[in-house]
């Protein structure tokens, strides 16, 4: 008889717990913004007007393809996977393009796509990390474009926003770095103002935990005469989970 | 401990007031406070030390966060290519889903083609003025788009607005009339920049069945189809113009900007309002041009005595297969002199075609099938499929439902259009009185030139004679096995192993670097008089033959402003399966079309990569609208169904000028426009599908721009 091995041992699909299933971010409260339709809901649908779907995305990334770049890069530290993402956020624009209802607010609507790609991606990363590394892969040496954005990462608030959890780090750079207004920010998150004001504020309590941190580290690495562990942290996230 | 005193103990209710002083301290750095907020916190933070160095952490937080966005990280360069590409694949997958819904082929179908006819002419009626004026068909901006400058990848060069069409078999089996708008095309061949045409591509129409030719009329309305053993006719439902102002002819191209770009009416520019909206529908029957007449008697310009061309009757009712007439659906007059180029809306399925066989039962020989001048006629050379007998010239009048024999020797070979005449060759009978005119002399150029005949030519000694009366019989023909037949003097009944006068084989006296010149060729004359080969006018309504007196001309392809001509020059074989007469051992050449009409001495110059061509079976030639442009496509020896593709500029004396393209592997069909050359490269190459390509040219340059490649093994079909 045969075993469908997806459902016996929880691998397939069918087994992700429902948070999973769905959009990593997905809208805590659907419909909040009441502007911005479900961003991936029409991820494998196609548009009523390809043609006009795609000028619209090209305007798009004529407009917004270098912040959204550099938000794929600051969340993901990986500049040649936040090129595909950052495609791929594009391409999911495209597709999605008739649940856009409100074009003035395509920015936010176009992050909140990014952002879902971005923590979608940070999640399979999670899931996939425990499977055992069977041989060379493309990543093996790490590129001269690699090398850099660790460089330009080592910093001690680079750093400090890679221990604090995503959607916090997340809200921190849609807000401080890519400027968004409060309105944005809660759309591009997928939920409400007040929930993403909420957020906000405690990423930056996160994100000041953190920074102390990484001084105690840092001071203590200086003692001990060694160079400072930059993946290292105090046994727990800033946020407490471990 | 009361419910209250145990609440107000809780941490989180003890901590109420500070957690809003963190909240407000955080918001007001991302909006201003309203100011009884902004009043309480600072209050608080007055009072709280706690809360005070909390909040000021933020603000010191939140500056050197803000300091992040002076160090944006750079995109990779390509990012916009890739875009590009991947978009391309998007579209080109929404409009295969397009195609795929809803498609009901018609075809086979005769109790609902009337049906199908009204409903897709009334639809068309009704809503194509509205769904066209409210999407803003015609109206849409074609300018190169945002991806285009977002990486040095992406540099297209901007060209003049040109339609494309092809056919593709889809996923579900069907064929599909596809067209696309190029406005742009990489610099070169190397197109790999600049993504795919098909994300502008429309699904016209689709077809029932395979297609091995599909030629669209000047003003897309209408179209032929050439499948295996018949000729379709069929409306194009929905919008697919590309008529345009004619080019200057008095232009010379050079390699570096290859034709001056003529005024063109964008897509852009064309308001929604003025952009026609054909129908469909079989209400506008053209006038003839002239009306049939008895046959006609046949007149040499020279006044000698021509064996005539058999001419059928004009009464338009033969077909091998004798099939019935019956009223089928024509189209409009077109309008040449619009300049518009536009395309249907994206989103509908394409409907069925309603295809009208115009003829059945047959194979196509000679020249594709090509409309005229004035797109009312069509005009094609095919034989019985049972290979009864052998080839003759068809016309098909535009609504009209079957195609009407022009000839009836079964020797005669449609060979292109000129000013409304079809041009057309034919292989006399044995013992044909011969011409008085001069033979053309084939002037070889100082830059070497190959033999017309390879090495190792094989040189069928046939075992029987042949005549190349069109009256053999197909066994006597099988019998002879392959008989060439000599372009040149006296035809003999007999013909055995017939050597070409044609040769351009150089005297045994010639000396190396003679200048190209009559009296110094290394040539000799190319056929003396009397070739059993012989080309001639024909009108399509009439049915009136004017014979060309010059003898060895084959298949004659004269450009549109009357300059020069491209023939074949050689020997002609007789293939005794299909009883028609195949050029081989010979070559294209390009004379003075002037000259070769007149009265007096005619050269020629061989065409480059024309030579050698031992076993070649068909080619095609193709002038552009303003003859700046000449496209040769050679089939393989070996197998006919690949070819190889050039495209030559064309001086301003009609002289063949520098060549563009050399050698493209090519599939049969191609599309030669004002500035713009298409075909479909084979199946294989580079491991890839059949796929599509364009090289369009401007006063900025040339390029290239491709089409995905076809996911199976199906050729891609260019419409002509």
């Amino acid at each position: 008889m045969a075993v469908d091995i997806t459902r016996r041992w929880g691998i397939g699909p069918m087994s992700l717990p429902p948070d999973l299933r769905r959009s990593s971010n997905g809208p805590e409260v659907p419909g909040a913004d009441g502007a911005l339709g479900p961003a991936e809901d029409a991820s494998e649908a196609l548009p009523a007007d390809p043609i006009e779907a795609r000028a619209f995305v090209e305007g798009l990334f004529a407009r917004h393809h270098g912040e959204i770049y550099a938000y794929l890069i600051r969340m993901l530290r990986d500049p040649e996977l936040a090129a595909d993402l950052a495609q791929d956020a594009f391409i999911r624009a495209y597709r999605a393009h008739g649940s856009l209802e409100d074009p003035a607010k395509a920015r936010a609507w176009l992050y909140q796509i990014a952002n879902r790609i971005a923590l979608d991606e940070i999640r399979r990363r999670r899931i996939v990390r425990f499977i055992p590394w069977t041989g060379e892969s493309r990543g093996a040496a790490p590129s001269a474009e690699r090398l850099a954005m660790d460089k330009r990462f080592s910093g001690e608030l680079e750093r400090a926003l890679e221990q604090i959890p995503d959607r916090q780090r997340s809200a921190l750079l849609l807000a401080e770095v890519h400027e968004l207004t409060g309105v944005e920010l809660a759309a591009s998150l997928g939920t409400t103002h007040v929930a993403a004001r909420a957020l906000l504020t405690r990423a930056r309590e996160s994100l000041r935990r953190a920074l102390a941190e990484q001084r105690v580290l840092a001071a203590e690495a200086e003692a001990a005469g060694r160079p400072l562990d930059r993946t290292a942290t105090r046994g727990t996230r800033p946020d407490g989970h471990a | 401990m009361s419910g209250l005193q145990r609440a107000m103990r809780h941490p989180d209710r003890r901590s109420d007031a500070h957690a809003r002083a963190r909240a407000l301290a955080s918001d007001r750095l991302l909006v201003p406070l309203p100011d009884e907020d902004a009043a309480w916190l600072q209050a608080h933070l007055g009072a709280c030390a706690s809360c005070r160095r909390m909040a000021d952490s933020f603000t010191a937080d939140s500056t050197k966060i803000r300091a992040l966005r002076g160090e944006l990280p750079v995109p990779p360069r390509d990012l916009g290519a890739r875009l590009s590409r991947a978009l391309d694949v998007e579209v080109r997958r929404a409009v295969r889903q397009d195609a795929a819904r809803g498609r009901v082929s018609l075809v086979g179908s005769p109790p609902f083609t009337l049906a199908g006819i009204a409903i897709a002419a009334a639809l068309a009626v009704v809503f194509l003025p509205l769904v066209t004026a409210g999407l803003g068909i015609g109206n849409r901006s074609t300018a190169p788009g945002p991806l285009d400058n977002g990486g040095p990848g992406a540099t297209p060069m901007v060209v003049q607005t040109q339609l494309v069409s092809w056919v593709q078999r889809e996923a579900d089996g069907t064929y599909v009339l596809t067209s696309a708008a190029i406005d742009r095309v990489c610099p070169g061949l190397d197109a790999s920049a600049c993504g795919t045409l098909d994300g502008g591509a429309r699904s016209i129409v689709a077809l029932g069945l395979q297609p091995s030719a599909v030629v669209l009329q000047h003003n897309g309305t209408s179209a032929v189809l050439v499948s295996r053993n018949a000729l379709y006719a069929f409306s194009v439902p929905r919008e697919v113009r590309v008529t345009r102002t004619p080019a200057p002819s008095s232009s010379i191209p050079t390699p570096g900007a290859l034709s001056p770009t003529p005024a063109v009416t964008g897509v852009g520019a064309t308001p929604p309002a003025a952009t026609p909206v054909p129908t469909g529908s079989p209400t506008a029957r053209p006038t003839r041009s002239a009306t049939p007449s008895a046959p006609a008697s046949v007149t040499s310009p020279s006044g000698n005595p021509q064996t005539p061309v058999a001419v059928s009757p004009s009464s338009p009712t033969s077909s091998p297969s004798g099939a019935p007439a019956a009223s089928v659906p024509g189209s409009g007059v077109p309008t040449p002199a619009a300049s518009v180029v536009s395309l249907p809306p994206a989103s509908p399925a394409p409907s069925a075609a309603v295809t009208t066989a115009i003829i059945e039962g047959v194979v196509l020989v000679g020249a594709p099938p090509a409309y005229s001048t004035d797109g009312q006629w069509v005009a094609f050379s095919a034989r019985p499929s049972d290979g009864a007998r052998g080839p003759d010239i068809y016309v098909w009048h535009v609504g009209d439902t079957k195609a009407r024999q022009l000839t009836t020797d079964h020797a005669s070979v449609f060979s292109a259009w000129s000013v409304g005449q079809i041009l057309g060759s034919a292989v006399l009978p044995a013992g044909s009185p011969t011409s008085d005119a001069s033979a053309v002399r084939i002037v070889v150029p100082e830059s070497p030139v190959p033999a017309p005949s390879a090495p190792g030519s094989p040189v069928v000694e046939p075992s029987a004679a042949i005549s190349p009366s069109p009256e053999v019989s197909p066994s006597a023909a099988a019998s002879a096995s392959r008989t060439r037949v000599k372009p040149s003097a006296s035809a003999q009944p007999s013909a055995t192993r017939l050597r070409p006068a044609s040769t351009t084989r150089p005297s045994a006296g010639a000396s190396p670097g003679t200048s190209p010149s009559v009296s110094s060729s290394p040539e000799a004359p190319s056929a003396p008089p009397g070739s059993p080969v012989t080309s001639f006018l024909l009108d399509p309504s009439s049915g009136a033959v004017t014979p060309i007196a010059r003898p060895a001309v084959w298949r004659p392809v004269v450009d549109p402003t009357n300059r020069s001509v491209v023939f074949w020059s050689g020997e002609q074989l007789l293939d005794p399966a299909t009883l028609t007469w195949v050029p081989t051992n010979g070559r294209l050449v390009v004379a003075d079309w002037q000259a070769l009409v007149g009265p007096g001495d005619v050269t020629a110059t061989p065409l480059p990569g024309s030579a050698g061509l031992t076993g070649v079976t068909g080619w095609d030639i193709r002038w552009d609208p303003s003859g700046r442009h000449l496209a040769t496509w050679i089939a393989d020896a070996t197998d006919s169904s690949m070819g190889r593709l050039s495209l030559f500029a064309v001086n301003a004396d009609g002289s063949v000028g520098q060549t563009l393209l050399s050698d493209i592997a090519a599939l049969p069909g191609l599309s030669l426009g004002n500035d713009r050359l298409a075909w479909a490269s084979p199946p294989g190459q580079n491991g890839q599908g059949s796929t599509i390509s364009v090289y369009a040219w401007s006063d900025a340059g040339a390029g290239s721009m491709y089409g995905a490649p076809d996911p199976g093994s199906d050729p891609i079909v260019v419409a002509r």
